[in-house]
């Protein structure tokens, strides 16, 4: 079916009948303050349909984050501070509220040490498992001059094998 | 058809179920003809999985709605390509598309080692199967995708047309998206299956490492594509330009990946010095699980996401199968140790070998925090029956830390030699880097920026870019030096002659200038604004004019269309379209953003409403500095990754070096 398109005029758009439900309920430029984002930042959006803060919630229809907003500006125009202002939530709702588990009670704090204490089991680990699998350093001993000139020739040949040259003699092996 | 659907998946479940008991009874009881039968029902229960899927997909694309199923996740007004993505659009189609894959990925593996590894191929065929014989019994027993329609458990319905998919999902990037998740998490199966078939057989050497190597790296690069192309997805469709959320079941889709990427690297060990065997086990073992720990977040409601399938019955069998599977890994593991045990052991800390076992500590921590975080609140709740929200300030703030390490080890690991490394090498080949990195560090300063993080990264993304320039350098040079080649020949010679080496430096490389990209989010701005017909607003560096606002329908959907032009320094730049449609079958609203995108940062303005008063049209403009650097970082992975899975120009051969002695004089080379 042919896509069919109608220019609206904004200024008389309430003339027309809006086909898809675009109109917010209240100008929201209104009471998205920086104020309103700091505080809306540190509160987790319950409405089921992202992972967002009230802050960062895009949903500028979204029915749990937009009263949210409108209500903190609210409580900042009583004077609120903004731990009042996220203690009174939180009293009201529960730490499900933020959006980060907090620094208090035995649950959150686990939530925030927990991976720290599984890095230091790895580094203990870590530390027992070099510990016994590591070698003893190699006594300093004085190797003959023919091993060495021996691997020099191994390796220039195996170089030249890699670089696609012709293999190069082989050095006759002087261990005895 | 749905009848012979049914019949095909209940067929395929019996024959997965015998392939399994055919092939422990024909290895154990040494009766061959048993393991040859097991391996020809893995062709069978893949050719009635194929006839399965062929018929839902038909009835997809018909529109059979007395299907259950076609019902609730396809409609007429969806065009032909949603309509066939519908097939893993829902909790049914996807189990039957899960299960399709991997009876595709053991077919394959059946044929191809069909002379080789007599000796484990049963027990491959056995893991493999049970796997499947599991997924395809959740599709007879559990949720079936051929359920009908029926009133009052009487006659057959047909309701002419179905709910549609989400319009969400009706993206170019979400038919890719699903399948090469789905392509990644079951691949992990393979490597699983003969890791495990390998030690309960007590194979001797690495054989089940080199014939999974390729399959490894394959299904990393899947699993790759498919979270790259689910952030793709989410910064162009949701509206808010957010790539990741830190949601559950992306969470879940990281895991295996974070696992499967430290078994990449352990692997070398083993392949090289015959070292870490019991961890790359532990590695692949957890790939594989938290695999299907993903599917089981993805497909049971355990947690709260908004991927997720709603609450199913499935649940408690997941939940089974992850428990078994996991005591099962554990006990033949450790009753195994035994054979598992180092043939080589570590000459010092400062070396190559140590680095690498740091990085994949590092890279569990980091998975382990995303687990911690994506499990704690369901444990919590079960525990204390409070409630606790886990969401993405967590998130960064324990995992910026970890990620900023490992892009320091990603430079530090090319640095330090094999075996061991002297304090004047290090200082030698750490010179260039650390420089680098440090003017990255003070040139942002003197530019300007004064954050910590974002200068730590910036200076470590530049470090590490130092060290495989560097790398690709010294390489290219000594070639253009020796065979007078020019240095872009130099280079593409180098990189055939070791593509392991160089393809995985490039896969580096693609990784930090991700990071490049992730950091450009500490700059991002952001502002709600409302503008009327030919308003002009000042946003950033930006200004921006409403030139009208149309609207319209199609059989799909009704739409809202804006179009912004946008201005800089009083020129005008670029126009952006930006349009809100409400689909009529789900009445759910979606946004198309407008985006102008450009090296140095994207601007995205999301088209959110009309005012109350009907003289504004409201606004979400958002700068992301630097976004674009995250989708050529994975062009880069992506090459780096196929360059690794070309066999190299010269056939490299490890073998295991011994000291014979220390010389007490320096030792010369003639050149």
């Amino acid at each position: 079916m042919p896509q069919r398109r109608r220019r609206l005029n904004l200024k008389l758009l309430a003339a027309f009948v809006i086909p898809i439900a675009a109109i917010v309920a209240q100008d929201p430029t209104s009471y998205l303050t920086p104020n309103v984002l700091r505080v809306s930042g540190k509160l987790a959006c319950r409405c089921g349909g992202c992972r967002n803060t009230v802050g960062n919630c895009p949903m500028l229809h979204c029915e749990f984050a937009d009263p949210m907003r409108q209500r903190i500006y609210g409580m900042q125009g009583k004077g609120m501070s903004d731990s009042a202002i996220v203690s009174a939530i939180v009293r009201e709702q529960g730490i499900v509220a933020l959006a980060a588990p907090p620094t208090e009670g035995f649950g959150p704090v686990l939530t925030w040490v927990m991976p720290g204490i599984a890095l230091l089991i790895g580094l203990w680990i870590y530390s027992v498992y070099v510990r016994r699998n590591r070698k003893d350093p190699e006594p300093l001993t004085e190797v003959d001059r023919a091993v060495i000139d021996r691997f020099h020739v191994q390796i220039e040949r195996e170089l030249g094998e890699a670089e696609g040259d012709p293999p190069a003699p082989r050095a006759p092996d002087k261990r005895t | 058809m749905e009848n012979i659907g049914a019949l095909s998946i209940l067929l395929a479940f019996c024959l997965a179920v015998f392939s399994v008991a055919a092939a422990v009874t024909g290895k154990y009881a040494r009766r061959p003809f048993l393991v040859v039968s097991a391996e020809r029902a893995v062709y069978a229960t893949w050719a009635l999985l194929t006839a399965a899927s062929a018929i839902l997909i038909t009835a997809l694309i018909q529109g059979d709605y007395r299907l259950a199923y076609v019902e609730s996740h396809s409609n007429r007004a969806m065009s032909g390509v949603y309509k066939f993505t519908a097939w893993w659009g829902g909790q049914e189609g996807s189990l039957l598309f899960w299960s399709w894959i991997l009876a595709t990925y053991s077919a394959i593996v059946v044929y191809t080692n069909r002379r080789k590894f007599r000796e484990m191929m049963p027990l491959v065929v056995a893991i493999m199967m049970a796997t499947l014989a599991f997924f395809i019994g959740m599709i007879t027993f559990v949720a079936s995708p051929f359920q009908v329609l029926t009133i009052g458990g009487r006659g057959i319905i047909d309701v002419g047309d179905g709910n549609g998919l989400s319009p969400l999902l009706q993206w170019w990037t979400m038919a890719i998206h699903p399948p090469m998740l789905y392509l990644g998490y079951v691949g992990f199966t393979v490597p699983f299956a003969f890791a495990m078939a390998s030690l309960l057989t007590k194979q001797r050497g690495e054989a089940w490492i080199h014939t999974t190597r390729r399959w490894a790296i394959v299904t990393w690069l899947f699993q790759s594509t498919g979270i790259l192309l689910g952030m793709g997805w989410a910064y162009t469709v949701l509206g808010w330009g957010g790539y990741w959320g830190w949601d559950p079941v992306e969470n879940a889709s990281l895991m295996p990946w974070i696992t499967a990427t430290a078994f990449l690297h352990s692997v070398m060990m083993q392949e090289k010095k015959g070292m870490m065997k019991v961890w790359n086990m532990v590695l692949v073992s957890a790939t594989f699980l938290l695999s299907i720990l993903g599917t089981t977040l993805t497909r049971t409601g355990l947690v709260s996401s908004v991927h997720a399938f709603a609450q199913s019955p499935v649940k408690p069998y997941f939940t089974s199968f992850i428990l078994t599977a996991t005591a099962l890994t554990t006990m033949a593991i450790v009753s195994n140790l035994k054979y598992l045990r180092s043939e080589v052991k570590l000459e010092s800390v400062v070396s190559r070998e140590s680095s690498f076992l740091f990085n994949n500590l590092i890279l569990l921590a980091s998975c382990f925090a995303v687990l911690w975080g994506t499990l704690f609140p369901v444990i919590m709740e079960a525990i204390t029956g409070e409630k606790e929200t886990i969401d993405a300030p967590y998130y960064n703030r324990v995992n910026v830390p970890i990620a900023l390490f490992l892009i320091f080890l990603t430079g530090v690991g090319p640095l330090i030699a094999w075996r061991k490394s002297s304090l004047s090498s290090l200082r030698r080949a750490f010179l260039i880097p650390a420089v680098s990195g440090l003017v990255v560090v003070v040139g942002l300063l003197a530019g300007g920026i004064h954050d910590i993080a974002p200068l730590i990264s910036f200076g470590l993304c530049a470090f590490v870019l130092a060290t495989i320039l560097s790398e690709f350098w010294k390489g290219s040079y000594a070639i253009h030096l020796k065979e007078k080649l020019s240095l872009p020949r130099a280079a593409f010679e180098l990189t055939w002659r070791n593509t392991r080496r160089y393809g995985g430096y490039l896969v580096h490389m693609g990784v930090v200038i991700m990071f490049i990209g992730f950091t450009g989010s500490a700059f991002n701005l952001h502002e709600t604004r409302s503008i009327g017909l030919n308003q002009r607003v000042r946003f950033g560096r930006y200004e921006v004019r409403l030139l009208n606002v149309n609207e319209g329908e199609n059989s799909n959907y009704a739409f809202n269309h804006a179009t912004l032009s946008v201005f800089e320094d009083g020129r005008e730049i670029d126009q952006l379209e930006p349009e809100i449609r409400l689909y009529k079958s789900s009445q759910q609203q979606a946004s198309m953003v407008g985006i102008r995108r450009r090296l140095n940062e994207d601007l995205y303005v999301n088209f959110s409403g009309i005012s109350p008063d009907n003289t504004k049209a409201i606004f979400q403009m958002y700068v992301f500095p630097l976004v674009s650097w995250i989708w050529i970082g994975y062009w880069v992975l992506l090459s780096g990754t196929i360059i690794c899975l070309i066999p190299g120009k010269v056939r490299l051969q490890y073998a295991r070096t011994e000291v014979v002695g220390i010389a007490t004089a320096p030792a010369t080379v003639e050149s």
